[in-house]
């Protein structure tokens, strides 16, 4: 049976290893919550089937970068082989972002850093990053950049082709308006990813991206608890596209990216 | 465990002012992509209702559906102070020649631009009321304050909002504990377990599914309903039960 014809049924996919890449810990300053804890991701991991999660704090992007990054620390470690994370950097303070790396990436199963530029209002190009992208390639994280439109996307762009060591993971594809954009640098750029959680994406958009850029280098993430975890998760496993390329972008993409073993 | 039956009360088909190469507008499109999803009806309106004039985007709709038994109409409606769109009497033949049992209105600027306040709509809503008809608001397009008079002022109005998106559910939980005669359209409604939360606390009556095609992608509009952490009958009602009852209370 084709897992279109299963989720049409709503039957839960335990045969297929699903990593959600782009998740929240903890409240957002406007977005209704009740529960964003780091035991309520564990329990719609459970619920749905998911095998792992990486998360970068919320606190960490809307306000407090180092208080943020702490409380994911501590979801990692309270949470064993549950959720990876992303340290989150913001350029606005002096105090050290490539210190910041260094005292946290050590620690088990953080992956990356995450930059948010629309919230922090500094852009990805900004000098104060560079180092941080620099070392971010001599140690092989992955750099996640919150992307809304098409000139998020092609400034990201500009770090792609500088720092061809680094795998950038466009996030959101650019919204609307920069999912075209995003394809095109799918093909255009081995270390250019992305990842898929939106709060409302139009028809056709997953399959764009399959067709016109890479199915290997397409990742599910949900934004949960921002938004309920089952509309990025209809979104892929409802596509018109093969059961080959939903089973690559629930999982075994992402894997692959952070250097995970086929066998996990 | 079956296939749940689906009705789709909110869909534009049409082309738009501003798409990208991804873009689906065309009727057939849509209703494929629909029907991929397990959607057996659809009640859509038509963008140039919406984008352009709705007198002459209803009448779009009505050349371009006819015929086709997946789709039932919403025809937009605006105030006909000005003397350009339809007067109650002949708006309530042309509903019933075209079988319209949804209005939809969209008030912001940019698309059809005029006050929801009393002074402008009492006799709309008085109308829509005595009638039955649902009419369906996106919630962007609406303060809480306007909602909340609306929904107080006409209890035997029942109006869908739809577009809540992540914003809304500080008044519009408010909102719905008020007023019986409120009821949410799913498709852009994205609270985490929100679905649960509001058929816990208000009854899965409240609720309605919607695609949102194809502004939404479907699959995601379908999944959260199916994979709900509610019982069976209660996705049934909000998959198709709720709408078809508003829509059967009409009398035109």
């Amino acid at each position: 049976m084709s897992i279109l014809d299963r989720v049409k049924k709503g039957e839960i996919l335990d045969d297929i290893e699903i990593y959600d890449s782009h998740a929240h810990l903890g409240k957002w300053y406007c977005i209704t919550m009740r529960e964003s804890e780091a035991q309520n991701l564990a329990d719609i991991m459970d619920r749905m089937h998911f095998k792992r999660m990486a998360i970068s704090s919320s606190l960490a992007i809307c306000c407090d970068f180092k208080k943020g990054n702490d409380c994911m620390v501590k979801a990692l470690a309270n949470h064993p082989g549950r959720f990876f994370g992303y340290i989150t950097l913001n350029a606005n303070y002096k105090d050290g972002l490539i210190d910041e790396v260094l005292r946290l990436e050590e620690q088990k199963d953080v992956i990356g850093l995450k930059i948010h530029p629309a919230y922090s209002g500094v852009n990805v190009t900004d000098e104060r990053y560079q180092e941080c992208f620099t070392y971010a390639g001599q140690k092989k994280m992955a750099v996640l950049v919150h992307t809304f439109n098409r000139g998020d996307v092609s400034l990201l762009g500009k770090m792609i082709e500088k720092y061809p060591d680094v795998n950038f993971i466009i996030a959101h594809c650019g919204a609307e308006d920069g999912v075209e954009l995003t394809a095109e640098f799918l093909k255009q750029y081995p270390n250019a990813y992305c990842d898929l959680p939106v709060s409302f994406a139009p028809h056709n958009t997953v399959e764009y991206i399959v067709h016109n850029g890479d199915e290997n280098k397409i990742f599910f993430g949900t934004d949960a608890p921002l938004f309920d975890y089952r509309i990025t998760y209809g979104r892929v496993l409802f596509a018109d596209i093969s059961d080959e390329a939903k089973r690559k972008i629930m999982g075994l993409n992402f894997k692959k990216c952070i250097g995970l073993p086929e066998k996990d | 465990m079956g296939e749940l039956k689906f009705v789709d009360a909110n869909c534009a088909i049409g082309r738009r002012r501003r798409a990208y190469s991804f873009s689906v507008t065309e009727k057939e499109a849509i209703k494929k992509e629909l029907q991929r999803c397990g959607i057996t009806k659809a009640v859509c309106h038509h963008t140039t209702a919406r984008e352009f004039n709705a007198l002459d985007g209803n009448r779009i709709l009505t050349d371009e559906i006819r015929g086709d038994d997946f789709f039932l109409p919403a025809h937009v409606m605006v105030p006909d102070y000005a003397g350009d769109f339809l007067p109650f009497d002949q708006l309530r033949k042309e509903w019933k020649e075209n079988n319209v049992r949804l209005i939809k209105m969209f008030p912001a600027n940019g698309e059809q631009n005029f006050s929801l306040e009393k002074w402008n709509t009492a006799e709309i809503f008085s109308f829509l009321s005595e009638i039955k008809m649902p009419l369906m608001l996106t919630f962007k397009n609406v303060t809480s304050n306007i909602l909340h008079e609306i929904l107080s002022a006409y209890p035997e109005l029942n109006v869908i909002v739809t577009d809540t998106s992540y914003f809304a559910d500080k008044d519009l939980m408010r909102l719905m504990q008020l007023f019986e005669n409120l009821f949410l359209e799913t498709s852009n409604y994205t609270t985490l377990d929100g679905i649960e939360y509001v058929t816990k606390k208000f009854g899965a009556e409240r609720l309605i599914f919607g695609s949102g095609a194809p502004f939404v992608a479907t699959g995601a509009a379908v999944a959260k309903i199916l994979y709900a952490n509610i019982s069976e009958a209660e996705k049934e009602k909000i998959a198709h039960g709720n709408l078809e009852n508003l829509m059967g209370r009409v009398t035109l």
